[in-house]
């Protein structure tokens, strides 16, 4: 990390990374579901912290500004990945890459207890599993989740609400044999959608 | 029931997050965290052919470049070069075929800077876009094109499955403040960076009147000529050196041009 200067503000940056920076990409990991793109997130919004770095490290908990960065970057580039993923879909046609089907296909091998609910969480729509990252990964509560989504707090409701729903009925379905291959349509995405944030965001971005 | 889903999540994501490949931290420490402004953000390569080059394209959007970009520019020079046949117009046609519509640059530059734009920041109409200034080094070619909204640089070459299109100066058509003779303006900067072989440093700007030739001092003491035609000059390297100066020729002799430091720039503007 060369050059966000010398001497002691980098080395607060540096130590910051190194007390933060695996979290947030734990976090970001879960949020994406995949791991690149957990780097990237992760990866732009270090690059953000550090740019704003004199202002931020004056901050109670840095840690926390960082955490909301990732969210909205989450947020902002979740509808364009959505439809990027859709084009390749579209052009290579159904994918054989169904967990479900996957699984059908491999029934020698012993599942693992909790394949169908990485299953299940896997393909929730991204809204809905941040939620579900911050109020159980991050143990943030419902109050502090609408404080880093810039929402209201019956949006972080019914947002985890609806997620948990979708959970137990994939999970259910998994179960019962009942398969799909498409992810059902984010209800959640009007009520996080960056246009949302941006109308009730305060002053995440300067 | 809630209660047990909501234990069995919280077991699901620690194990998850566990699971997590333990070289994927060591990468993002080893990343240059380059504060970017007036840096700018790799504006996104967006269209079909970001959809066709793969998953990893989708990552173009936030961190520049995906997998697939070349790990060394082989066949770069510090000094531009003369193009093959057909190397700049093809470029050119594959540039301009693959920018973004006015939303996506909108978009892009938010990511760039962090936040929307305020009304009247940026032009609402960007026209058509037209090459202002090409640069090819070896097999490498880089446009600078500009429309109504502003300008963009795209480097093509071997390797690279899509043009990689990044936000230039805020607007190359309209008006601008003038240059003061035999000096250069202050540069935009693009900057790239996946990995240690991936990374890369753009920048372009306008030159005053009188300047024939500029060569960028780097941080690590190396040289980069960079191609000026038309008022503007344009110029990249691998690496993530910044510019310390350049060295400005003009009918009266060669002087140097100290240029801000982008880290300084940065934390000045934080001061405000």
């Amino acid at each position: 990390m060369d050059l966000l200067g010398r001497g002691p503000t980098r080395a607060e940056f540096e130590r910051f990374v190194a007390s933060h920076g695996e979290r947030l990409l734990r976090t970001g990991y879960l949020i994406t579901w995949d791991l690149a793109e957990a780097e990237d997130l992760v990866q732009e919004c270090l690059l953000r912290v550090a740019r704003r770095w004199p202002r931020v490290r004056t901050m109670s908990r840095p840690e926390a500004y960082a955490r909301r960065i990732l969210v909205n970057l989450a947020l902002d580039g979740a509808k364009l990945r959505t439809r990027l993923k859709s084009e390749l879909e579209e052009q290579r046609g159904p994918s054989l890459e169904s967990p479900l089907q996957a699984r059908s296909l491999d029934g020698l091998a012993e599942l693992d207890d909790r394949s169908e609910l990485f299953d299940a969480l896997g393909q929730l729509p991204q809204r809905q599993r941040l939620v579900l990252v911050l109020r159980y990964f991050a143990d943030l509560s419902e109050a502090q989740t609408a404080e880093a989504l810039d929402c209201s707090l019956g949006t972080v409701k019914s947002t985890t609400s609806r997620g948990l729903a979708r959970l137990r009925e994939a999970m259910a379905q998994a179960t019962t044999g009942y398969d799909t291959d498409r992810p059902p349509p984010d209800e959640d995405a009007q009520a996080l959608s960056p246009t949302h944030l941006t109308r009730t965001r305060r002053s995440t971005h300067d | 029931m809630i209660e047990q889903l909501e234990s069995e999540l919280r077991e699901a994501f620690a194990q998850r997050a566990e699971g997590m490949p333990a070289d994927a931290f060591a990468r993002l420490r080893h990343t240059d965290y380059h504060p970017r402004s007036p840096i700018q953000r790799k504006a996104m390569a967006l269209g079909g052919a970001a959809a066709a080059a793969g998953v990893a394209g989708i990552a173009v959007s936030l961190i520049g470049f995906g997998a697939g970009t070349p790990r060394a520019f082989a066949g770069w020079t510090p000094s531009p070069t003369a193009p093959a046949s057909g190397q700049t117009t093809t470029a050119e046609a594959t540039c301009k075929a693959h920018m973004a519509t006015p939303a996506e640059v909108e978009r892009a530059r938010q990511q760039a800077s962090g936040r929307r734009s305020t009304p009247g920041e940026w032009p609402t109409s960007s026209g058509e876009w037209r090459t202002v200034l090409t640069d090819t080094r070896g097999p490498y070619t880089i446009v600078l094109l500009a429309n109504t909204g502003g300008s963009a640089r795209c480097l093509t070459g071997p390797g690279f499955p899509s043009p990689a299109i990044g936000v230039g100066e805020r607007s190359a058509a309209s008006p601008l403040p003038a240059i003061p003779t035999g000096q250069i303006g202050e540069p935009s900067y693009g900057f790239s960076r996946a990995t240690d072989e991936q990374a890369y440093m753009e920048t372009s700007g306008r030159v005053g009147s009188g300047v024939s030739a500029v060569t960028f001092v780097l941080s690590d003491g190396s040289h980069v000529a960079a191609s000026v035609e038309n008022g503007w000059f344009l110029a990249w390297w691998p690496g993530s050196q910044t510019t310390v100066s350049a060295e400005v020729s003009t009918p009266e002799g060669t002087h140097s041009q100290q240029l801000d430091d982008p880290v300084g720039h940065t934390l000045l503007q934080l001061a405000h």
